[in-house]
């Protein structure tokens, strides 16, 4: 175990080393604290136009909004389903007399940060795709691989960084969010609220943001694993990163023409997004069967990556 | 000097159904430097990758220090240290950044180790600089010292001296005999460049199309000297030779004649000759050096 966490050491520290690694570091922070003061500047524009209304007001015309669509959607449909969850949760704010996140708010502008999570997918793939990959371009595997290690230890110390380094690049997002939302916003307080189908809970409003983060980790996980596969298929990191970006682009408008048919819900596309889960999924699925299916795709992807690696010889 | 570190037992490589290696044995002994000679495309690096495992052999089976590769790959591979072909290292990290990453591979490789391997090979001044910045020397170098952090029972390296300037491979060739004998290293050095296997190596082994067809002893090779006489009648000299010292070899070349034997014959010879009135322009020694010999048994052929 001990020369496992060492080898892990060894992946992070070459990873670190790596001027690449930093530019995207400093490309995130540039993104957050430019986006934000966009935002700020329009928000500071917008407010003439949405003032009048006080948050009860809108908070009815909510309420309102969604019994149309309740109204006439099908009672077994998803927006039957979601249009009850929006009231619901509506209706105990003014019950209870809790302020909605407003526009421009602190929480409000930290909750869209997660959005900044397609930028993070981007670095998880380059990190992911290269991490094997250079290694047999340059031919430094050969040195690696003549060391008391198994090729099992290799690769798996190599995809446990890659998981690190997606949770590191996470928390940089959260803290440079963290810190140019409050510079740029005014903090207020807000109550987070869920809705189970049957009771509204209370939630302290950092549990939104880990949780809107923690479910859109879920999609980094994917994207980064299947990368590495490719990169550790292929031993090139450039077709890797092609491949793996197309797929995340080209799935969305497919999933959208197959999410008609019964089995696109067992197609691992219509799951990876799974913030959807947040809104409206995909498919009518619950988050459990997203995670048990992408589970069983991403145990498929490491048989066949970890049976191939294993078997061939090193002749670079 | 008679324990055998290495064996290679039966050792054989098939790509696509055809055989690469064929069932190659060898025995490496403890303070031996073996050459590795053969052409291009002769199987050197395929051997030399099934020794530390980045191959898998088809048949046979390669036993280091009592232990099998195969069978027990951990303990085995702990003992061996290897540069195959370039020593590709990380550029963009310090060489003692690249030392750190390899000696964490190991168990119980201290600073302190680290810090000797770094003088041994002369680096001390430059370590800490990115390895980007290195000439070839200072990366075969480093590339040597990666080999030898963890005290390996035995050194495989590939096209050692490459790049290394003739006080490099002078200083390389002392320092490789002097690990072998004070540590009792085996150490196996594949080269093209023969002259230098020469040097450095006390046995030598010849492979071709995937068999290893010789294996001799340098001092032997070194011993076997010829001396070329450059005269006006090579015929002649070589019958008046013939006449006066019985069962000796001669070739007649052009102008000259080719002789072996040693070098306190030659001035009795010289003197046969001159009485004898054949005109004797000049007398060298053409020690037969191990590229004839190589050549010789390789029928010259190369590959690639």
């Amino acid at each position: 175990m001990g020369s496992f966490v060492n080898l892990v050491r060894n992946e992070w520290m070459k990873l670190m080393q790596r001027k690449s690694t930093w530019i995207m570091s400093i490309i995130l922070i540039i993104a957050v604290f430019g986006i934000f003061g966009v935002l700020k500047w329009d928000y500071s524009h917008r407010e003439e136009s949405v003032g009048a209304n006080t948050s009860e007001q809108r908070l009815q015309q909510q309420i309102n909004t969604y019994e149309a669509q309740k109204s006439e959607a099908e009672p077994s449909s998803l927006e039957y389903k979601n249009a009850v969850e929006q009231i619901e949760l509506a209706q105990y704010r003014l019950d209870e007399g809790l302020a909605p996140a407003e526009v421009g708010s602190f929480w409000h502008v930290m909750n869209t940060s997660s959005n900044f999570f397609s930028l993070i997918v981007l670095f998880v793939i380059i990190v992911a795709s290269g991490i094997l990959a250079h290694e047999f371009q340059k031919g430094t595997i050969k040195l690696l691989a003549i060391r008391p290690a198994t090729r099992t230890k290799l690769l798996y110390s190599k995809y446990v960084t890659v998981l690190l380094f997606s949770v590191a690049i996470a928390l940089l997002l959260l803290v440079s969010s963290l810190v140019a939302s409050l510079i740029y916003f005014p903090y207020d307080s807000y109550t987070h609220l869920t809705w189970n189908g049957e009771a509204v809970s209370e939630w302290p409003a950092i549990f939104w943001i880990l949780q809107s983060y923690l479910y859109a980790m879920v999609n980094v996980v994917v994207m980064g694993t299947i990368a590495f596969v490719i990169g550790a298929l292929f031993r090139s990191s450039g077709l890797a990163i092609g491949i793996t970006m197309f797929l995340s682009f080209a799935t969305l408008p497919a999933m959208m023409m197959l999410r008609k048919y019964e089995w696109a819900k067992y197609i691992l596309f219509a799951h990876n997004e799974f913030s959807m889960h947040l809104s409206q999924p995909f498919v009518d699925v619950t988050p459990l069967y997203s995670l048990i299916v992408i589970f069983v795709y991403l145990v498929i992807f490491h048989v066949l990556m970890y049976t191939s690696f294993k078997k061939r010889d090193i002749a670079v | 000097m008679t324990k055998s570190v290495v064996q290679l037992k039966g050792l054989r490589k098939d790509i696509k159904n055809k055989t690469i290696i064929h069932d190659l044995d060898l025995d490496l002994y403890e303070g031996e430097v073996f050459g590795f000679l053969g052409p291009n495309g002769a199987g050197k690096t395929t051997t030399i990758r099934m020794m530390v495992g980045l191959m898998k052999p088809t048949a046979g089976n390669v036993i280091i220090g009592g232990t099998s590769l195969l069978e027990n790959y951990e303990k085995t591979i702990s003992q061996v240290g290897a540069i195959v072909e370039n020593p590709e290292l990380y550029d963009y990290m310090s060489g003692y950044k690249n030392l750190i990453h390899f000696s964490r591979m190991h168990k119980g490789i201290t600073k302190e180790r680290i810090q000797e391997v770094v003088e041994q090979v002369g680096l001390t001044s430059r370590i800490g600089e990115k390895v980007k910045t290195y000439s070839l020397g200072m990366r075969q170098r480093l590339g040597l010292a990666q080999a030898l952090l963890h005290k390996p029972k035995f050194l495989i390296l590939d096209e050692p001296t490459n790049g290394l300037d003739p006080a490099g491979i002078r200083e390389f060739r002392t320092y490789l005999r002097k690990i072998a004998q004070e540590e009792g290293v085996s150490i196996l050095v594949s080269s093209h460049l023969l002259s230098e296997i020469e040097l450095m190596c006390d046995r030598v082994g010849i492979i071709q199309k995937g068999k290893l067809i010789d294996i001799r002893t340098v001092k032997e090779e070194s011993q076997e000297t010829k001396w070329t006489f450059t005269v006006n009648q090579p015929i002649q000299a070589k019958d008046v030779l013939e006449q006066s010292f019985e069962g000796v070899d001669i070739e007649t070349g052009e102008k000259s004649i080719s002789i072996s034997i040693s070098q306190e014959e030659v001035p009795e010879y010289n003197k046969v000759l001159v009485e004898q009135g054949i005109l004797v322009y000049g007398i060298e020694n053409t020690k037969s050096t191990l590229e004839d010999e190589f050549l010789k048994v390789t029928g010259g052929e190369q590959v690639g």
